[in-house]
């Protein structure tokens, strides 16, 4: 209950003070135009307190009492005293230069304003950052820095005196404080000087402006809302995204460990923790790469290669082309070149290349499978229903998902005990069904009727478009190979004993090499495949309907329509779709730690860097990993940019 | 296959029995991708040894002598008991709330002046930022945890003195730095999305609301917001959904100071890292961890076509 309240209160303060901030800022720069005294009163109290507290709150001036290390309100007088003082003088400087519009009072006014912070500052700074002045840094870098206003000045066309002490106010703080010895003899007058002078210079600057017009208030209006409105976001984004990556680049050059145990200094090693990204054999791993001509997968990669060069010959002397590889050959060819990667895939390993079949297969298999359920499901009864179930999985967490495939699905228990995971379930179930006579008979005759229906549809076809009927007769291969193996030794997750009987042989998905990645990218295929269904069914329905019934009179069967009509139009929107879910796969982290946390060679980049990072302290390495995902994503960041500047 | 098309308009039996079995694949395909969930949902409700000796396909939890019980949600959602995720619900909201609610508002406001306050370098600013809409978030966790931890420092060259932006407060292990991050990392897509929207509002009311001498924040305030609702509704059911079901950033800011305030998502993988002993409540856990955001998604899934719509397709 006590948690419930606190988390309540925690988040009204939150949500609370962010508004409060906000609001009130808009009302400050509402008051330019409504009252403007009373805008450069409150502006000069502001700037005045925050100027203190950042000096107090460094520990630069002593304050009216001790401050404790952490805050307690018993204490608040000792926290509020320098920022209220700061902004009482912030406030009556503000307040005096909005009431005088003549330049003499105007500047008077400032300078003062000027000299009063900076005495306070001078009598107060702790003695251990009083300075001893060197005079050559002081002239040096207030000469310079005065030349660099003036010519600034001359560049935007500015009031040139004004530049000129802006250059000379920071060139004097820079020399006199910079260019100082602090602490070493520690001197109050020169310190004073040093403040006074800076003061003056700062306060003279302040009073060389004058009051705005009408004109002027509407450009500080203007100005100061557009930095209200996207001042906000533009810090978040710096604080949290920009500088943090640049930090990550140079953490990355970095090594893992200090130098000196306990220190904060890192050396620099150049582009090494890259180069152990790339040469270990835990992100690049061939080691196994031998064992692919092994796989039963390759022959069948090269079956539909062959017989998809083969059809687009057979298509080519149809339309007298030479070589055609539009329709009929591109299904084969697909099946060819993807099995080809399969098999290339389960056979290199590693970090790297794991995330790389990640993208690949993750993207191409959601966007086949979303375009698939949105063309299936396109006008259906109870279309909705069918697509918030396929849509659902977008809602559970990765975290959610891994457990839930992990349980339900992928299960293995001993091949002694009753399976508890579904897909071990069927897979146990059939094994041990078609190693009886009625099995046979039955799983067998299914799929020879499969491959009967696709050589009728062959014969059938024949004489319209050998290309077609080549199509059928390949596709019809696969049903006759199972049939035949069926009718053979069986399918399925069995073992035959020697005494004729046979023992479960269950598949441990999660953890059994070579095929485990594939079963942990099903995971987020489950998830991405709404993503890809909503997006890709919008863009068929906004295809026009005209389109489609010319096709109808024409003749043209729904296949065609499809493959002639729809897809050309919503290309587009598969590329979006497609980088969508490239993004997100590249850094897919959650069900690779869930599940095997990189374990039997399934670490992919995200987790690595993780691992690296947080649990091993390699800050090094794992900056470096963060720095690859980022390149491996820069691409489509580029890609982006490029598009936004065409657009106008 | 070929021999089965028919001329549009005619609607034969064989038509018919067509087009039902066309329909087959699509509801084959729904079923299989509800039936994971399915499953889950089933088997939070039998016993332990239900669970760990038969399938949830088999349903009735008869075949070893038990029935449906809510114990394993009594366990769960206990307070007290070691396997209790109860208290990770309440961190769950006290991050998702916050984290959903800051950048909405701070979205919004930068949607706004990107497209209708004219200002110099707009167009690259907004270019800057939407360019940051892909990149990963992995590429900033190190050096943001050590700023929650440490504080942020910066040195002043020349003059060598460093002075504290932010202090030590140790802002890891508290809801806070949760909550930053992700606003952080959600500004680029939600000042995309909303700035989409607001920019395509007719130019006609902020010209007149304009010349009724109403100033931006008025115009924001009682004309932009009010007209953005579907928007930012849009985008609150993103982020609630996001922040609800992370991870990553999670586990990383909260999880290395092992304090009391992690989500239900670190608190189902932490129960699912002890393999084998937990495993009868990780199924009532996980329906409970997904439950929150299942109810909001069908609730709002209107919301959510709309928004993953106009998110990705420009125009």
């Amino acid at each position: 209950m006590g948690k419930l309240i606190w988390t309540i209160v925690s988040v009204v303060i939150a949500v609370g003070a962010f508004s409060a901030l906000w609001v009130g800022a808009n009302l400050l720069f509402s008051q330019v135009n409504e009252d403007f005294r009373r805008f450069s009163g409150l502006a000069g109290a502001i700037i005045g307190a925050l100027f203190m507290a950042v000096i107090d709150g460094n520990n630069l001036i002593t304050g009216i009492g001790l401050r404790p290390a952490t805050f307690e309100f018993g204490s608040l007088h000792i926290f509020l005293f320098w920022p209220v003082i700061g902004a009482l003088l912030g406030g009556v400087t503000g307040v005096a230069l909005s009431l005088r519009d003549e330049a003499v009072t105007r500047l008077a006014i400032g300078i003062g304003g000027g000299l009063v912070f900076a005495l306070v500052v001078a009598f107060t700074l702790k003695t251990r950052y009083l300075l001893s002045m060197r005079t050559m840094p002081m002239i040096t870098w207030t000469v310079a820095l005065t030349a660099v206003g003036v010519g600034l000045g001359v560049l935007r066309k500015r009031n040139l005196l004004t530049a000129a002490l802006t250059g000379g106010f920071f060139g004097w703080l820079l020399g006199s404080f910079g260019g100082a010895l602090q602490g070493v003899a520690s001197n109050r007058v020169e310190t004073i000087l040093a403040c006074v002078v800076a003061g003056a210079l700062g306060g003279a600057r302040l009073g060389m402006t004058s009051n705005p017009d009408v004109v002027g208030r509407a450009n500080i209006d203007n100005r100061s809302r557009s930095w209200l409105f996207v001042g906000p976001a533009f810090l978040f984004i710096t604080v949290m995204l920009i500088i943090p990556a640049i930090q990550t680049l140079i953490l990355s050059v970095q090594g893992n460990k200090p130098i000196e145990p306990g220190s904060q200094d890192y050396a620099y090693v150049g582009l090494d923790n890259y180069q152990s990204v790339f040469t270990n054999p835990k992100n690049i791993d061939t080691s196994r790469f031998g064992d692919i001509w092994g796989s039963a997968i390759l022959p069948w990669a090269g079956f539909f290669i062959a017989a998809g060069i083969l059809l687009a010959i057979v298509l080519g002397r149809e339309t007298k082309q030479g070589l055609n590889f539009g329709g009929a050959p591109l299904m084969p060819l697909l099946m060819g070149v993807g099995l080809f990667s399969f098999a290339l895939f389960t056979h290199l390993r590693g970090t790297v290349i794991n995330n790389i079949w990640w993208v690949v297969a993750v993207t191409s298999l959601s966007t086949a499978l979303g375009l698939t359920v949105a063309k299936l499901a396109d006008g259906a009864k109870f279309e909705p229903v069918a697509k918030s179930f396929v849509f659902m999985p977008m809602a559970i967490s990765f975290v959610g998902a891994s457990i839930i495939w992990r349980l339900m699905m992928y299960q293995a228990r001993d091949a002694s005990k009753s399976q508890t995971g579904l897909l071990n379930a069927i897979w146990v179930w059939l094994g041990e069904f078609t190693n009886g006579t009625l099995g046979k008979i039955i799983i067998g005759g299914i799929f020879l009727i499969a491959a009967a229906a696709l050589i009728v549809a062959m014969v059938r076809s024949l004489s319209d478009s050998p290309a077609v009927a080549g199509l059928y007769g390949v596709l019809g291969v696969v049903p006759l190979w199972v049939a035949y193996r069926t009718f053979g030794d069986g399918i399925g997750g069995y073992i035959p004993l020697d005494d004729g009987t046979v023992r479960a042989n269950p598949i441990n998905f999660v953890q059994g090499l070579p095929f485990n990645n594939f079963w942990l990218m099903m995971i987020l295929i489950w998830v991405q495949t709404g993503f890809a269904m909503v997006i890709l069914s919008a863009a068929i329905k906004a295809v026009p309907e005209d389109y489609i019934e010319a096709a109808k009179i024409d003749g043209a069967t729904d296949g065609q329509i499809f493959w002639r009509i729809t897809v050309p139009q919503i290309i587009p929107t598969i590329g979006v779709v497609a980088t969508t879910i490239m993004v997100n796969v590249m850094k897919v982290f959650d069900i690779v730690k869930v599940t095997t946390n990189g374990q039997f060679d399934t670490q992919v980049l995200a987790n690595a860097m993780y691992s690296e990072a947080f649990q091993f302290s390699n800050r090094g390495i794992g900056a470096a990993l963060a720095m690859v995902l980022f390149l491996g994503i820069l691409p489509v960041m580029v890609f982006n940019i490029y598009n936004l500047t065409k657009e106008d | 296959m070929a021999a089965s098309v028919t001329t549009a308009g005619t609607t034969s039996t064989g038509a018919k029995i067509y087009s039902t079995l066309s329909r087959v694949p699509m509801w084959a395909m729904a079923v299989l991708w509800l039936l994971p969930t399915f499953g889950l949902f089933v088997n939070s409700l039998r016993p332990r040894d239900a669970q760990r000796n038969s399938g949830w396909w088999t349903l009735s939890p008869d075949n070893v002598g038990t029935r449906f019980t809510l114990d394993n949600y009594e366990t769960v959602l206990g307070a007290g008991t070691v396997n209790s995720i109860g208290d990770s619900l309440l961190n769950s909201a006290a991050i998702a709330i916050p984290a959903t609610i800051i950048p909405i508002a701070v979205a919004a406001f930068a949607a706004y002046g990107f497209a209708w306050i004219d200002f110099r370098g707009r167009k690259w600013m907004f270019i800057a930022v939407v360019s940051f809409l892909a990149i990963p978030l992995q590429v900033a966790l190190i050096p943001l945890l050590r700023m929650y931890i440490n504080g942020a420092h910066f040195t002043l060259p020349i003059v060598d003195k460093t002075l504290t932006l932010v202090p030590a407060w140790g802002l890891n292990g508290q809801a806070i730095s949760v909550w930053l991050t992700h606003t952080g990392f959600a500004m680029p897509f939600a000042i995309f999305l909303l700035h989409n929207y607001i920019v395509s509002l007719p130019k006609d009311i902020f010209e007149s609301a304009r010349i009724d001498g109403a100033d931006h924040f008025t115009i924001f305030w009682r004309l932009v917001l009010p007209l953005s609702v579907p928007v930012l509704a849009a985008f609150a059911l993103f982020q609630f959904l996001w922040t609800w079901n992370d991870y990553l950033i999670a586990v990383t800011m909260l999880g290395s100071a092992g304090g009391d305030a992690l989500p239900t998502t670190v608190a189902i993988a932490n129960l699912a890292g002890d393999f084998g002993k937990n495993e009868h409540l990780l199924t009532a856990g996980a329906f409970v961890q997904a439950f929150i955001p299942l109810v909001v998604f069908f609730s709002l899934q209107r919301f959510f076509v709309k928004g993953l719509l106009a998110g990705s397709v420009k125009g």
